[in-house]
């Protein structure tokens, strides 16, 4: 993993993400109306709210998965590959190995991964026994950090957006991805998250609990 | 562009080794296909002649019910385990990806009966199994477009098999008009040229409708 080439895709110029009056239904109920916020690159976003409340509308409406009920989202770069979404479901084929699954992905979001780039990403997340194993043969723990080893690959889009990612962690795994939002971060990648549970990150994100905006 | 096909092709292998791993999903139109032909000289008569009258236009309607079978998987599989949206975000042409799914489904259930299709006439006592297998070679292509639209269409919906069928079937009597006149014995061009046609457009719109749509049903 190329961590200079990495700090260079992100290093150069880029526009902030901006929610602008973003309001959002389910059926007949408001899940948030006239949203503003401006996240910059290199910071942490933290969506925090109750089951139901409307946090996975965010993400979907964000990546473009959804459309606003009003308002508009800025600064998401589909086109060029500047979108990296891991959602609730962690997006692999039961029937296909470890491996298979990380070279699929890899190629669909047209990033470099032969297949050594791919065995280091997971074994990166502890998985270098499994790297052969179908996917339905794991546990949910490993199938949310083969889905994760989707961040180790060279490459990494600026926005990653994640659902939930510490769902189905153990302590060191829930660890190790905080260090690489982290990371992220400070190489001026920008990172939006939802979790239940507080991320044992080093610098406080910023948190947006629907209708209350800190940091 | 080569990023694109290079993203089409490793959609389409992950879908080619994700099927061929699960290999009871696309023997079920073939067996469908199989026992039905077998069980058309008990239900009509075992009148030789008459079955090879009527075998071009049985064998097409076998065909287009065994290609509905394979059809609400087609979507519904990447939608439940959540590839369906990181194919859908990546930076890639959606209608180029959507046709490489269809592609590989073509392969895995059309492609399979136009190869049968000869034993199937056979077994009905066609003597020109050659037109049947190539106007299924034309058509089956189709049926897999026409039918990728109907299965997103009825992507999210409670009943959708059902649905499904009525939506797809009347969308697909051309095909079946046209398939089953080509496989006539001693028919003329016509319904060759209008297959060949109504493929042409088929692979020009199906896929950036269905690419199109794809974004509306997950709305």
């Amino acid at each position: 993993m190329s961590l200079a080439h990495t700090a260079q895709t992100l290093a150069a110029p880029r526009p902030p993400l901006a929610l602008r009056g973003l309001t959002q239904a389910h059926g007949e109920r408001l899940l948030f109306a006239e949203l503003e916020l401006l996240l910059q690159p290199g910071e942490l976003l933290w969506v925090q709210g109750a089951n139901g409340s409307g946090k996975t509308s965010l993400l979907r409406l964000i990546c473009g998965l959804a459309q606003p009920w009003a308002g508009r989202v800025e600064g998401v770069e589909h086109a060029k590959g500047g979108l990296l979404y891991i959602g609730h479901l962690p997006g692999l084929k039961g029937s296909l190995s470890a491996l298979e699954n990380l070279q699929a992905a890899a190629a669909l979001e047209g990033r470099p991964c032969d297949g050594a780039q791919a065995r280091t990403a997971l074994a990166a997340w502890g998985l270098a026994e499994q790297v052969d194993l179908r996917v339905d043969q794991l546990s949910q723990g490993q199938a949310r950090r083969v889905a994760l080893a989707r961040l180790l690959l060279p490459e990494p889009p600026r926005l990653w957006v994640l659902d939930e990612p510490f769902a189905a962690l153990d302590e060191a795994s829930v660890r190790q991805l905080a260090q690489r939002l982290e990371a992220h971060a400070e190489l001026g990648g920008t990172v939006v998250f939802t979790s239940h549970l507080a991320p044992p990150l080093q610098r406080a994100p910023r948190t947006l609990r629907f209708g209350a905006l800190s940091n | 562009m080569a990023t694109a096909l290079h993203a089409a092709s490793a959609l389409a292998r992950r879908d080619l080794r994700a099927a061929l791993r699960q290999p009871g999903e696309l023997l079920a139109p073939l067996g469908f296909a199989l026992v039905v032909v077998a069980l058309f000289p008990l239900g009509l008569a075992p009148d030789a002649a008459l079955l090879r009258q009527l075998a071009p236009g049985l064998l097409w309607v076998v065909a287009l019910l065994a290609s509905l079978l394979a059809l609400p998987r087609l979507f519904a599989a990447d939608l439940a385990d959540g590839t369906l949206e990181q194919w859908l975000l990546a930076p890639q042409p959606r209608a180029l990806l959507v046709l490489a799914k269809l592609a590989v489904h073509w392969l895995l259930t059309g492609l399979p009966l136009v190869l049968l299709a000869p034993l199937l006439g056979l077994l009905l006592g066609l003597e020109q199994v050659g037109a049947l297998a190539l106007s299924l070679l034309l058509g089956t292509p189709l049926l897999s477009l026409l039918g990728a639209l109907g299965a997103v269409l009825t992507l999210q919906a409670r009943a959708g098999t059902g649905l499904l069928a009525l939506l797809l079937l009347p969308l697909e009597v051309p095909v079946l008009v046209f398939g089953s006149a080509a496989a006539q014995p001693g028919s003329g061009a016509a319904p060759w040229y209008l297959l060949a046609a109504l493929l042409a457009a088929g692979l020009a719109l199906t896929p950036w409708a269905c690419a199109a749509a794809l974004s509306l049903t997950l709305d």
